[in-house]
């Protein structure tokens, strides 16, 4: 009885075991994930500059101004812990790649009235690239925003290639914009 | 040890009644979860069945009635495309190309459907060259 | 220099890993070579560990209420504009916390157990094996999920917590009552595992545990009741159970704990059922670890799930070893655990006990085969399926009739073996009883079966708590010649565990009329009103008056004014509204119940409401006799608490009037 129990026992907890371990190893969804906007050109939009940049681009900023360039669309909150994450990468990769003629575009948005917030954010971080402002959180809502942090990938011709949901990271940033300078 | 060959019996007894109830309790009421293009493959298997069915919501192909509360609109993974029915009002995230998952049954064609379940995010689209990722598809719809 | 909460609570998680830790072993070592200054040492390190967990509480929840956004679970779960009790609330929202409120319960049992409970050889292994879980859930929380990381950079605001869990007061109840159970529910647990590791396998170990099991049990059932009660207010389809796969591991380990529950009174009198006791505690254990992997893992995707992480493959390891090693050492003492006695007669209080025994750990069976049939089928075609109500349903609803007609019957019969005389007797008036009930509501129009059924062994369980309080005072007040209310009280006051568990079975019976009718005679329609117009439902008129906003600092809401009328009499003007939280886009349609004896009248938003919306579609669903099911609730939680109360007792030197009378009768 003992040795049979024992058994059992075993047995019943490595079925059980590996049944788990299977559903553990599934795997989760790729970050990369394919987009219904993919392929399609990016929603256009016109928005409000943060005062950093204004002499540089006006008051505001137009997707149709970026004609012709490739862009690299990062939206971001000032309450989003994983935005604080990947600032300094954006930033690093904005001062190594600015002159290939990429944009970044930094999008504050669901953050409504929290201007002043969005500047202490880009002061934190000395980011360089334009970043402007979608009080309203509509433009998210065109681009088929999941959450915060989202960066999208549009082609010189203003096409979507892809987007990555959460903190962009080196690994992520060099493929893709690898791929949109081709 | 008369006992004990009673209660054993009983027990035997018990437990195949038990089995056969499970078993038939899980014929009848497992849902499959499908693509359009897994069920028109498989479609007799389905039939008079409840299913899943999950895709994206074809661009076009929405309309309201806001009268009657019915909803149609067809059910697509690029390979193959179906239409819906549901009886009431389309959920807050429920949009074109949108992933959606309607649990129903097939009537003459047309899949009625009483559970819509909306996925919020993981839209997919299918590369230009035809090629559909089902797994992906699937995996985002989960 | 001012030191970061961060880094305290960093340190206080570590403390605790590493005190508990130290306790288990001196507590492992000083049982097995008796040394009692290990065995002290081992006592002392857990009241420590206690103090040290609550210091991680305290840190956390300074971190919550005072919005420090250098602590990462804060900025990732918190934020400025939440009300003080979502702050304090938002310390069980998330994955992390909910570590941490586990593993701190989880401290302050095996403090209370350390300072409390009766000297015995037991006690010793006891400690040591909730100091081991408790080692596993503070390295979790130390190592792989802590809360505390400091971030260089804080944000100036986080997210808040998910948007459901703003919505309802409840939050606040629910998962505490939840942890309390499961936690509670280690404690025999523990001193089974001492009763195998000694070789003292009888009734000492259950005796020593017998109101921390009660109290654990009690704990859970309230928890799973509130749970379906917060779902019925909260998520918009009307309903309170949806054999959700995270509902079902919080009732697998409730359905063998409540057969635990019972089984060990069998022990206690007769020393028998050692290895159903035993295993029930055992497997209880083990589903309450199985639960909590399955909602932290993303293994099975459910409304509930706190979602993956890097715990998963933790709790999956946690599982595998608290399986084989408990098992296992119940394989290898098989000898002393088994059963020398053997059942006399199955018609008799240990038949019946045995029935329980079968009947739960059958139910709990099919929901465990239920929640994991589509993972099996996902592993062995690929294929995705989903196994739903209709299985749970089919499965168990006969199970759960045969369990009312047990329960009825089962207080009656005596030990050893019922005589024929009485037990026909009392059946008779049972079976009387069923069939009373049953056909009045046969003629009141209900003809479903299993409402009409239950109704039935409604009568019948009534009928029976009838003859068993009968039997209990009547003999009572021949002999003290006294009033039936005087001999009710002073029979109340000296049984407590008795009238307890009365009260506990009538409430179990009130619930399941609840659901019976609930889920038997649900109307669930989606009905259309312009604003400004109505609609008839179910002998109401509902009137769209117009809609509303009402934004306060923690959400917005957005609603429309329903006005309720029961033929021409106003009854009440509910308002089913959105709820939208700063920081995200959804809308989460919050439901307005009107709560009546009768039925429940529930109104959800089911379209966007907008000014200029010029109509919305309601989800109306009518509910028969669904508030018992809370009330039922609550009122087995004071059963519980009852039995609860006053004086241990010493189970030889009860006098069974019961069975004496029924001989007499």
């Amino acid at each position: 009885m003992k040795r049979q129990g024992l058994l059992l026992t075993v047995l019943a907890v490595a079925l059980l075991g590996g049944l788990f371990a299977y559903g553990l190893l599934r795997g989760e969804p790729d970050r990369d994930i394919p987009t219904a906007l993919k392929g399609k050109p990016a929603p256009a939009f016109e928005l409000p500059v943060h005062e950093h940049y204004v002499n540089q681009f006006g008051e505001t900023l137009s997707l149709e101004e970026l004609e012709g360039r490739p862009l690299v669309v990062n939206f971001w909150a000032s309450w989003c812990a994983p935005c604080y994450d990947e600032a300094p990468v954006l930033q690093a990769y904005w001062e190594r790649y600015e002159d290939t003629g990429v944009v970044f575009v930094g999008v504050q948005t669901q953050d409504r009235g929290k201007r002043a917030e969005g500047r202490a954010f880009i002061d934190l971080f000395g980011l360089s690239f334009p970043n402007v402002v979608d009080d309203d959180s509509a433009v998210s809502v065109d681009w088929g925003l999941f959450g915060v942090p989202e960066t999208f990938f549009v082609s010189r011709d203003g096409v979507v290639l892809d987007k990555h949901v959460g903190p962009v990271t080196p690994q992520v940033l060099d493929a893709q914009l690898a791929a949109l300078l081709r | 040890m008369r006992k004990k060959l009673l209660y054993g019996a009983l027990g035997v007894v018990v437990l195949a009644a038990a089995g056969l109830m499970i078993a038939r309790a899980l014929q009848t009421s497992l849902v499959y979860f499908v693509l359009p293009s897994e069920y028109a493959r498989d479609a007799a298997s389905f039939d008079g069945r409840r299913i899943r069915l999950a895709g994206l919501v074809e661009p076009g192909s929405v309309s309201f009635d806001d009268a009657q509360l019915q909803l149609t609109f067809n059910v697509t993974d690029a390979i193959k495309t179906y239409p819906v029915t549901y009886k009431g009002a389309p959920p807050d995230l429920f949009q074109e190309n949108g992933g959606v998952v309607i649990e129903g049954q097939f009537h003459e064609g047309v899949f009625v459907g009483d559970n819509l379940l909306v996925k919020h995010s993981n839209d997919y689209h299918p590369p230009d060259d035809g090629q559909v990722d089902v797994e992906a598809l699937k995996e985002s719809l989960r | 220099m001012q030191l970061e909460l961060g880094v305290v609570g960093s340190a206080a998680a570590f403390l605790a890993f590493a005190v508990a830790l130290y306790g288990a072993v001196a507590g492992v070592l000083g049982a097995s070579r008796r040394d009692p200054r290990l065995v002290t040492s081992a006592r002392l390190s857990a009241v420590a560990g206690f103090l040290v967990a609550t210091v991680a509480i305290v840190v956390m929840e300074s971190a919550l209420l005072t919005d420090d956004f250098s602590v990462s679970y804060v900025a990732q779960h918190s934020r400025i504009s939440s009300p003080v009790w979502v702050k304090v609330v938002t310390l069980w929202a998330a994955l992390e916390g909910s570590i941490l409120l586990w593993a701190w319960l989880l401290s302050g049992y095996t403090a209370l157990v350390a300072a409390v409970a009766a000297l015995s050889p037991l006690r010793p292994w006891a400690i040591a094996v909730m100091q081991g879980v408790q080692t596993f859930f503070f390295f979790v929380l130390a190592f792989l999920a802590n809360p505390f990381k400091v971030l260089p950079n804080p944000p100036l605001d986080g997210p808040g917590p998910n948007e459901l869990l703003q919505n309802h007061w409840m939050m606040a109840v629910h998962p505490v009552l939840m942890y309390l159970g499961f936690v509670g529910l280690t404690v025999p647990f523990a001193y089974a595992m001492a009763a195998l590791i000694t070789r003292r396998p009888g009734a000492e170990w259950m005796v020593l545990t017998r109101r921390w099991t009660l109290a654990g049990w009690g704990f859970l059932s309230a928890a799973i009741v509130a749970g379906g009660w917060w779902s019925y207010e909260v998520l918009g389809w009307g309903g309170y159970w949806a054999w959700d796969p995270v509902e079902n591991v919080s009732l697998m380990p409730w359905l063998t704990a409540t057969a635990f529950v019972h089984s060990v009174q069998v022990q206690e009198r007769r020393h028998m059922l050692k290895p159903w006791n035993v295993a029930l505690i055992l497997t209880t254990f083990a589903l309450s670890v199985l639960g909590t992997f399955l909602t932290r893992s993303g293994v099975v995707s459910s409304v509930h799930a706190f979602g993956s992480g890097p715990v998963g493959p933790a709790f999956l390891a946690f599982f595998v070893i608290v399986v084989l090693v408990s098992f296992g050492l119940l394989a290898a003492r098989w000898e002393d655990v088994k059963d020398r006695a053997e059942l006399d007669s199955l018609v008799s209080r240990e038949g019946a006990m045995l029935g329980v025994n079968v009947l739960f750990l059958a139910l709990a069976f099919a929901v465990l085969l239920g929640t994991l049939f589509p993972l099996v089928v996902e592993a062995i075609s690929g294929d995705r399926v989903t196994v739903g109500p209709p299985f749970f349903d089919q499965v168990t609803l006969p199970i759960w009739m045969l369990v009312l007609l047990l329960m009825g019957i089962g207080p009656l019969l005596p030990w050893r073996k019922a005589e024929e005389q009485s037990l026909r007797s009392n059946l008779a008036w049972m079976l009387a009883g069923l069939v009373v009930a049953g056909g009045l509501a046969w003629a009141l129009g209900v003809r479903k079966l299993y409402p009409a059924l239950t109704v039935g062994l409604a009568g019948y369980n009534v009928v029976s708590l009838g003859l068993l309080l009968a039997g209990a005072l009547v003999p009572r007040m021949r002999l003290a010649k006294r009033p039936a209310l005087q001999v009710l009280r002073s029979y109340a006051h000296e049984n407590r565990r008795r009238v307890g568990s009365m009260v506990v079975h009538f409430a179990v019976v009130v619930i399941a009329v609840g659901v019976a009718f609930s889920a038997g005679y649900r109307v669930d329609e989606q009905v259309r009103l312009d604003i400004g117009g109505s609609a008839e439902f179910e002998g109401y008129t509902l009137t769209a008056t117009e809609l509303f906003v009402d934004p306060t600092a923690a959400r917005v809401s957005a609603g429309v004014l329903v006005e309720v009328r029961s033929g021409d009499r106003f009854v009440t003007t509910l308002r089913p509204r959105i709820n939208v939280f700063p920081g995200s886009n959804r809308g989460i349609p919050t439901p307005a119940v009107l709560y009546r004896p009768s039925h429940d009248l529930y109104l959800s938003l089911n379209s966007n409401v907008a000014p200029g919306t010029t109509f919305v579609v309601l989800r109306v669903v009518k509910s028969p006799l669904v508030t018992w099911i809370w009330v039922g609730g609550a009122l087995l939680a004071l059963g519980t608490a009852y039995a609860l109360g006053g004086s241990t007792r010493r189970v030889a030197a009860r006098v069974s009037v019961p069975a004496a009378a029924a001989r007499e009768a």
